[in-house]
């Protein structure tokens, strides 16, 4: 009997009580406790007490437990006199040669401008032999601005916050006793992945970098791909834990001011703790948050960018993330590649109608397939039909079944051969697919024109260039291949009239999403198809730009005869 | 810029949408079986007519800028006026897509959905057009103006692919049935432009108000011509329409078009633009309901007037059933 009774009490024993067990208690969203704690640490200005900073900053970057921070206090020789002074930095972040050498070898060691006790003079005059001079009243802080740091960047900053900020970036900020303000010096240094080929965006012929996770990196190819002086970089900060540097980047002479404005502002007004990677920023400035639309486009080419920056766009550079947003954009823009400016207008016009095409296959083909074997049999030819008919005849399940198994399975396929080690994708895609789909076939459980349907689906899937519209695409095509299933053709027409509708509803930094063609303008002077590289005579009329014409109606001078 | 304001495309569309609905569902058949052989010089004859027509009451609309036919019967009439033009419209818009969708389903209900209910379809066309609505008027307007082209291609495409089997013999006799039959009481068939009714309501909303005629007359001879190459690809193609085949006209022509081995029969390819159509047209018509409901009665808020227009739609949608 006692042996009943342990046992069903150690079963019923709660092991989320017993002692032993580590738990973490969960938080409440309405706690609210620590932001506060967060927010009177806040606005905080530079102390003239070099100890009182100290304890500051000892404060604020838990410098007990915290390793990589480094605080270096010494003696600074100014005007031959001796101030405690203090150096704040990161390990790692920061060049430890700069600092050494153009921080504190000038001011700890003795040398000719430390050691100088004379008056700065600004003007002198010599009058009936007297000699007036006028002279600088001596102050600390211009004076090692001015004579001591020998460094291109410094700044005297009296809040700490841009201090930490700067510190947490690179930087190292320099406190001297009696001044109520720090030299925030700029010292970064760090490792960062080297420029390299794009990975998902190649083409052949055209520039062959791609971004890097560094924002100065970043910024700096695009300065350099773009030479021009209007070219304006401006950079901002997003997430109130993770303070990221972002930069928007636009011509000052072609943008539009409201489109630059409204970029500025919605970023400025992300109230989030961090934003890890520009996937997620378009979330936080997206138009339309309800759908699975984006509505900006994520590159890693530069000169990607730069030719969007010359259409008048404005570009969203994101520290830690090799891809700059562009913005606005238009549903035809996911259709474009940069390979399409580099060749011949006749090919770029076959590579997007190809494109075009593989869009509405990728969307609609499994729905069409349902909807025509089931309801719409009369559009096929008999023997088609026929041989249809008989590949299907020992398959157990509904078409839709049997579809939705197979697009499932390849979805996983592809989650799989995505997720995996690269070396392992490849076999991941040919058991999963190969290997697999045979089998299935062999097993009955599909009929064979499905897998034809569904990898003539998966490969148009992939002439469809950008990953994140990809997405939708596949989200909508369950939706139609269960529409097809329900009511054939009408059902599709249901489903692509509100997707229409849909599309027409949305917009992208104010630009409708399917301009030019909808609201239709006669006059635009863009199109899906691209004319002749000499007769791309204006910018997209739906951006606004102030610089309506790329080109001179004449571009051709050359053949101009005299 | 206003919002809600059209340009001249979409605002010719518009008229479109309305008036070739009209056209696709049995319009060509009804001219052919009134006027025999004459029925393309009675669609000449029927157009020109509209195009007086509509000179005539853009001359009595011009003192009034910016004016729909409800300010201009509260101008002329005050309230009561206003009020009675108001009820006459929505009367007229309900009836004439109830009776539109209800054909239009009772087809697809014969040609592909024999086990379900006509209701079942009507249902289903009455309930896109409450999304859409909710979706936006404006996005209805902008999605029309990308169906429509494709609209028109299409009567095109089946004229021209319909052309291997015609016999141009059978546009004579030249008179028909008769003068009386094609000039007299053909001039009946006027009412083809029907959906010309929504071209008094569009005034304040356009960009360009000095368009309107542009765009009424942009309107009638687009329809016009689609009404003719209907009507033509019909009568060329068959000899005469059986008494009783009270089906889609245009698309008995769809239905003898060949397309060698590729495909074997394309009328259902049709049948999906012509959903399409009829969507949009509901949509739109939905949309006005509402619009003069709301102007009629100063409503701020013409959501609800949406679903009073489906409601009184079901009802009349599911009355005959």
């Amino acid at each position: 009997m006692s042996f009943f009774k342990n046992l069903l009490g150690s079963l019923m024993t709660d092991d989320i009580d017993s002692g032993d067990n580590f738990m973490i208690k969960p938080t409440n969203p309405e706690d609210t406790k620590n932001d506060n704690q967060e927010k009177s640490n806040q606005n905080q200005n530079v102390y003239p007490s070099l100890d009182v900073n100290l304890e500051y900053i000892s404060t604020r970057f838990n410098l007990l437990i915290n390793s990589d921070i480094k605080t270096r206090e010494f003696l600074i020789y100014a005007k031959n006199k001796q101030y405690k002074a203090l150096l704040v930095y990161v390990d790692g972040l920061s060049n430890n040669d700069s600092i050494n050498d153009f921080i504190l070898k000038p001011l700890m060691l003795r040398n000719k401008s430390n050691l100088y006790d004379g008056d700065q003079v600004i003007s002198e005059a010599v009058a009936n032999n007297i000699s007036v001079r006028k002279v600088k009243k001596f102050n600390i802080g211009d004076y090692i601005n001015n004579c001591l740091i020998p460094q291109n960047d410094v700044e005297m900053v009296n809040s700490f916050d841009k201090i930490i900020s700067d510190i947490i970036s690179g930087n190292c900020a320099l406190f001297i006793d009696t001044l109520d303000f720090a030299f925030d010096i700029s010292t970064k240094k760090f490792e960062t992945r080297s420029i390299s080929e794009p990975k998902n965006e190649v083409i052949i012929k055209g520039s062959q970098e791609a971004f890097v996770e560094n924002l100065r990196t970043n910024t700096s190819m695009i300065r350099r791909n773009l030479s021009n002086e209007n070219l304006i970089v401006e950079h901002l900060t997003i997430g109130k834990v993770d303070q990221n540097a972002c930069a928007v980047c636009y011509l000052k002479n072609i943008a539009n001011n409201d489109l630059v404005a409204e970029v500025k502002y919605r970023l400025n007004n992300i109230d989030v703790d961090y934003v890890l990677a520009v996937g997620e920023l378009e979330q936080f400035i997206k138009d339309d948050l309800d759908t699975s639309l984006p509505e900006a486009i994520a590159t890693e080419r530069v000169d990607r960018v730069v030719s969007y920056l010359l259409q008048g766009r404005v570009a969203i550079v994101y520290n830690g993330c090799p891809y700059v947003l562009i913005v606005p954009i238009t549903i035809f823009d996911f259709l474009k590649s940069q390979e399409d400016a580099n060749i011949s207008h006749f090919g770029a016009n076959l590579l997007k109608f190809v494109r075009a095409v593989s869009l509405f296959i990728t969307l609609l083909l499994p729905g069409m397939y349902i909807a025509i074997t089931t309801y719409h049999s009369e559009l096929l030819p008999t023997d088609l039909l026929f041989s249809i008919v008989a590949s299907r005849s020992s398959v157990p399940f509904m078409v839709l079944v049997e579809i939705l198994i197979m697009e499932l399975a390849f979805e996983i396929i592809r989650e799989a051969g995505v997720r995996v080690p690269s070396p392992l994708g490849s076999t991941v895609g040919i058991v999963g697919t190969l290997i697999l789909g045979q089998a299935a076939v062999d097993a009955s459980i599909v009929s064979p024109i499905l897998v034809i349907i569904v990898a003539i689906t998966a490969i148009t899937s992939f002439a469809v260039l950008d990953f994140s519209f990809g997405f939708h695409l596949r989200i909508f095509r369950f939706a139609y291949t269960i529409l097809g299933a329900l009511a054939g053709f009408m059902g599709i027409a249901v489903g692509m009239f509100i997707h229409l509708l849909i599309l027409c509803s949305l917009k992208s930094f104010g630009v409708p999403y399917l301009a030019p063609f909808a609201p239709m303008n006669l006059n635009s002077s863009s199109a899906y198809f691209l004319k002749p590289a000499w007769k791309r005579e204006f910018r997209p009329d739906f951006l606004g730009t102030k610089k309506p014409r790329a080109q001179g109606h004449m571009s051709l001078k050359w053949r101009k005869k005299a | 810029m206003n919002k809600t304001k059209m340009n001249f495309v979409e605002a010719t569309f518009l008229l479109l949408i309305v008036m070739l609905s009209h056209i696709i569902l049995n319009l060509p058949n009804l001219i052919i079986k009134s006027t025999g052989s004459s029925a393309i010089i009675n669609v000449l004859y029927i157009s020109v007519i509209t195009i007086l027509f509509f000179l005539v009451i853009n001359k009595l609309f011009s003192p009034f800028p910016e004016k729909d036919i409800i300010d201009v019967s509260e101008f002329l009439g005050g309230k009561l006026l206003k009020l009675i033009t108001c009820i006459i419209y929505t009367i007229y818009l309900l009836f004439a897509a109830s009776i539109l969708i209800v054909d239009f389903s009772e087809m697809l209900r014969i040609i592909y959905f024999q086990n379900a209910k006509t209701f079942i379809i009507s249902l289903i066309f009455i309930i896109v057009s409450i999304i859409a609505n909710k979706i936006g008027f404006k996005n209805i307007i902008k999605a029309n103006t990308l169906l429509i082209p494709i609209v028109l291609v299409t009567v095109l495409f089946i004229f021209g692919a319909s052309l291997n089997g015609t016999n141009y013999q059978r546009l004579f006799p030249i008179m028909g049935y008769g003068v009386n039959e094609t000039f007299v009481s053909g001039i009946s068939n006027v009412f083809s432009f029907a959906g010309l009714i929504i071209l008094y309501l569009i005034k304040p909303s356009l960009k360009d108000e000095k368009k309107f005629k542009k765009i009424g007359l942009t309107a009638i001879i687009i329809s016009a011509a689609y009404l003719l190459f209907s009507v033509a690809s019909l009568l060329f193609l068959f000899p005469f329409l059986t008494e009783g085949v009270e089906t889609l006209s245009v698309y008995m022509s769809t239905r003898a078009i060949q397309f060698g081995s590729v495909f074997q029969r394309t009328d259902a390819i049709f049948i999906l633009i012509w959903i399409f159509t009829f969507l949009s047209y509901l949509s739109v018509v939905i949309g006005y309901i509402a619009k003069i409901n709301k102007k009629t009665f100063s409503l701020s808020n013409s959501s609800p007037l949406v679903y009073i227009a489906r409601n009184m739609y079901v009802y009349n949608v599911t009355s005959p059933c």
